[in-house]
């Protein structure tokens, strides 16, 4: 079953293009990233996606429902921590507290007590007299304890010191064990990702990238070394059939390729001189190209992959 | 009436209430000035009040409060016009101020030209019933409206708050209208009066406003073209 179903989601502002068609789905029970640099699109995708903005072409269906017009009841299954602080200033905690506990039919009480303890909120102040940590810590407090089936965080990391991102951690993956929850997050932080998420989508400049298991992401997105001759006669082509190039040097160049693995072989796919097959040498973590010449596979950290997906590689060309 | 609705907005309850009566009084205050002056401090009450009105009004469309509003379980309707609910209640409440007073002063006059300065002292009797007349209301709308409508106000802006100030008083005014007409103040032959010509002025601009306003509210509903920011681009 699909929490998540989005088919050619696109958005304009006037001549600007925040997302472009996006097609990607998310099973429920999964726990997904969506990372991206600033201004890819990942606020303007999930506020499409929580029906706050309508689309300009495509549609979308959360929990069964068309987000734009989702009944109220659907809508109680949903809880959503913004990056900035939404919930009304003038209010003081408890109040804030008892008017979601009288509009949430599966509010946990106890939950709830226990999640103000955890989470240090009182219920005397102003939701404007609270930092930016403490509004977050309430945010996620209010989402939790409505005991919802999808949960969907903007940012959820952003200014939170270390101990209270660790602690958001630990509640979001208390919050997966239950059955068939899921969570939509988006963030810069990859050890974020690494820590809750199982599934990555990336996206870049309003475009989707990337939508794979976090797994399935590490094995099939790896630096490859050739020799600069090799490299040379085919980068256009390479990069044209959709091998992403991260850097260069004098003597070898990088190359960040994605779903190359086939079968325990890495090829790379030159349209031009056909299959260039990088497969495993004797010599351990050494592969050879199909023209003879040494060949290096190594793996990517996250934040690597990230960069390389998101096009933020470029610079760092030689 | 739920406990926790009470609780929840009991002290916005009071303040409405408060109001009310501050209103009530200060018309009653104005009536006893009369010779004119009535015209000149409904005047600045409206302004005075349709600033704060148009100050949450304001408030509840920015971008975070409709999110929060559209976020909670609430049918698209009333999540869309959530942040409105205390500039509907001050709208309200202006609406029952001038009601009020129209109904106090005609207890002693058949016909009494508001804005040209009433001359009349309404009785404490008739003043007091009318007092609690629009206390009552008020009060009910402020409950029923916060009983269905939660509130999202977020920062308020001054240009847009002198907008619906306007809206306001326009707004205020609409019950004076048929004395306007039954005194032919709208007769285009007789002397024009600067007075006049000044209120009419401030009217249009204040309609022309309102429909900006409107406009905006609509696209802010959701129609279209959200201003985007930059780092959304």
């Amino acid at each position: 079953m699909l929490a998540i179903e989005a088919d050619g989601l696109t958005k304009h502002y006037g001549t600007a293009t925040a997302v472009d068609d996006l097609t990607w789905s998310l099973p429920a029970g999964e726990a997904c990233a969506f990372l991206g640099p600033n201004g890819a699109g990942k606020s303007t995708a999930l506020r499409m996606l929580l029906g706050f903005t309508p689309a300009s072409r495509g549609t979308c269906r959360v929990l069964g429902e068309n987000p734009w017009e989702m009944a109220p009841a659907t809508r109680a299954r949903i809880g959503y921590v913004a990056e900035q602080s939404i919930l009304p200033p003038w209010m003081r905690v408890g109040a804030l507290l008892d008017f979601h506990r009288s509009l949430y039919p599966r509010w946990n009480r106890e939950h709830e007590r226990a999640l103000c303890d955890v989470l240090e909120v009182s219920r005397e102040p102003r939701v404007s007299q609270l930092s930016k940590g403490q509004n977050r810590r309430l945010a996620l407090l209010l989402a939790l304890a409505q005991d919802a089936d999808l949960l969907v965080l903007d940012e959820p990391g952003a200014g939170l010191d270390v101990a209270a991102r660790r602690q958001l951690l630990s509640l979001l993956g208390e919050f997966l064990a239950g059955e068939g929850k899921t969570v939509l997050f988006s963030t810069h932080l990859v050890t974020d990702v690494e820590r809750i998420a199982s599934r990555v989508a990336v996206l870049a400049r309003g475009r989707l990238v990337a939508d794979a298991e976090l797994d399935e992401l590490h094995e099939n997105v790896k630096s490859v070394r050739l020799a600069r001759e090799v490299f040379e006669r085919t980068r256009e082509r390479w990069a044209a059939a959709g091998l992403l190039e991260v850097a260069t040097d004098e003597r070898t160049a990088n190359l960040v390729v994605r779903h190359f693995a086939t079968q325990g072989r890495f090829i790379l796919r030159d349209l031009a001189e056909g299959e260039v097959v990088v497969a495993e040498s004797d010599r351990g973590a050494t592969y050879m190209g199909s023209d003879g010449r040494e060949a290096r596979v190594t793996n990517l950290a996250l934040e690597d992959i990230f960069l390389a997906l998101a096009g933020q590689g470029e610079g760092a060309r030689g | 009436m739920r406990a926790d609705t009470l609780r929840l907005f009991g002290p916005m309850l009071l303040r409405g209430c408060g109001v009310t009566f501050f209103l009530v009084w200060a018309v009653s205050f104005a009536n006893r000035l009369s010779l004119g002056r009535m015209d000149a401090l409904v005047q600045i009450m409206c302004l005075f009040l349709g600033i704060r009105a148009a100050a949450v009004l304001d408030d509840g469309i920015t971008r975070e409060a409709m999110e929060y509003a559209r976020q909670l379980p609430l049918s698209r309707e009333r999540a869309l016009f959530a942040p409105y609910r205390d500039a509907v209640a001050l709208l309200l409440l202006l609406v029952a101020l001038v009601f009020v007073q129209e109904m106090t002063c005609s207890v002693q006059l058949e016909t009494r030209p508001l804005l040209r300065g009433g001359r009349s002292l309404a009785s404490p009797t008739a003043l007091f019933g009318f007092a609690l007349l629009g206390f009552a209301f008020t009060t009910l709308v402020l409950v029923e409206l916060q009983r269905r409508i939660p509130r999202a106000p977020g920062p308020g802006k001054l240009r847009q708050s002198l907008v619906f100030g306007g809206v306001t008083a326009l707004l205020a005014t609409l019950p004076q209208l048929p004395s306007l007409v039954a005194r032919g103040d709208f007769d285009l032959l007789r002397e024009p009066d600067p007075h006049d010509a000044w209120v009419g002025a401030a009217y249009a601009l204040y309609a022309a406003l309102a429909l900006w306003r409107v406009f905006r509210t609509v696209t802010l509903a959701g129609i279209e073209s959200f201003p985007l920011r930059e780092e959304e681009a």
